[in-house]
C-alpha cells in the first residue's frame, strides 16, 4: 500500500470517521477510501475551496485553510494540503471533532511532504 | 491500469445552454447540476467513460455574478467548449470568456447554440471574437441535440492530438 493510501486508511481507523479522499484542486479525485460518490465529492469541493478562496482573497481575511459542511447526520471537513491538493474527510456526529481535526492537521503534514517529493506545486507528477 | 482523466470545461453566457448541452450530451444524467431556479450558480458535472479515457465536463454558471468561478472551474482543464446563443449574437460577457479561454492556451471549440431557432453566421462569430481559422465552430440545437455530440468529439479529438 502507498504511504498515500495508507494516511488515509489511518483517518478511517478514528470513531465516527466514514472516508477520506484526496481530490485535486480540479476536481478531479486523486485518491479515495470508502467514499461512494468520490467524482461528486471531488468536484464540488474542489469549487467550493475554490470560491472560499477567491472570497477570502478579494475580502483580504487571511488564508484559507479548511471549510466544513454540517448536514443533519454528517459533517464534511475539507482542508487544503497544499495549492494543488486537498484533503476531504466525512464523518458522522458520533465522531469526536476535537481528535479528527488533530488527526487531520497530523495528516496533511504528511501529505503535503509526500505530495511535494512527488508531484511539486503543480499536482503534476514531476518528471 | 486507470484510464486516463480528461477535464473540459462548457463556457458560456446566461442562457447560452450549457446545461442543456451537458445534459444532452450524457442523456440527462448528470452527476452534479448546481442550480438555484433556473440558472447555474456553482457547476454542472457529468462524466463520460470511454474505453480509451474518462471525461470529465464541468458547467460553468453563466452569469457574471458569479464569473469568479469561471477561473476556479477552469483549473487543470484539457479543453474548453465556448457556447453561443444565436438568438442574442455575440456579447461582452462572451468577449470576457473567449479572453479568459484563450489566456488557458488549451483547445477550444466553439459551439453556436439555438440555431433551431436563430442562424447565426458562424464568420460573424469568427470575425466578432476574432478566432484563428484554426478553432471549429460549429452550429448547434443542444434542445434538439443537433451536432451536440459533434461539439464533444472533436473537441477531444483535438485534446487527444496536443
Amino acid at each position: 500500500m502507498n504511504k498515500i493510501k495508507k494516511v488515509l486508511r489511518n483517518l478511517c481507523t478514528i470513531p465516527g470517521v466514514d472516508g477520506a479522499l484526496i481530490t485535486k484542486m480540479d476536481g478531479i479525485t486523486f485518491e479515495s477510501i470508502y467514499v461512494i460518490q468520490h467524482e461528486i465529492m471531488s468536484a464540488a469541493m474542489a469549487a467550493v475551496l475554490g470560491a472560499a478562496n477567491e472570497m477570502i482573497e478579494k475580502t483580504g481575511s487571511g488564508d484559507l485553510e479548511g471549510i466544513m459542511i454540517e448536514t443533519r447526520n454528517k459533517r464534511i471537513l475539507v482542508s487544503k494540503i497544499n495549492e494543488a491538493f486537498a484533503l476531504i474527510v466525512i464523518t458522522n456526529k458520533s465522531s469526536k471533532l476535537g481528535l479528527v481535526r488533530y488527526e487531520i492537521k497530523n495528516a496533511k503534514e504528511i501529505l503535503n511532504k509526500e505530495m511535494q517529493l512527488v508531484y511539486g506545486q503543480t499536482g503534476n507528477v514531476k518528471t | 491500469m486507470k484510464k486516463p482523466k480528461i477535464k473540459i470545461v462548457v463556457f458560456g453566457a446566461l442562457n447560452s445552454g450549457k446545461t442543456t448541452f451537458i445534459e444532452k450530451l450524457v442523456k440527462g444524467k448528470l452527476a452534479l447540476k448546481g442550480e438555484f431556479g433556473e440558472i447555474t450558480t456553482s457547476l454542472d458535472l457529468a462524466v463520460i467513460e470511454e474505453s480509451k479515457n474518462k471525461t470529465f465536463i464541468f458547467g460553468t454558471p453563466g452569469h457574471t455574478r458569479f464569473k469568479f468561478m469561471w477561473r476556479v472551474l477552469a483549473k487543470g482543464l484539457k479543453g474548453a467548449i465556448l457556447l453561443i446563443d444565436s438568438t442574442v449574437g455575440v456579447t461582452e460577457t462572451d468577449r470576457e470568456i473567449y479572453e479568459l479561454i484563450r489566456s488557458l492556451n488549451v483547445p477550444l471549440v466553439v459551439a453556436v447554440n439555438k440555431c433551431d431557432l436563430n442562424k447565426l453566421p458562424a464568420s460573424h462569430v469568427r470575425k466578432k471574437l476574432d478566432l484563428n481559422s484554426e478553432i471549429k465552430i460549429f452550429e448547434m440545437s443542444a434542445l434538439k441535440g443537433y451536432n451536440v455530440k459533434k461539439v464533444f468529439e472533436s473537441l477531444l479529438a483535438e485534446i487527444r492530438n496536443e
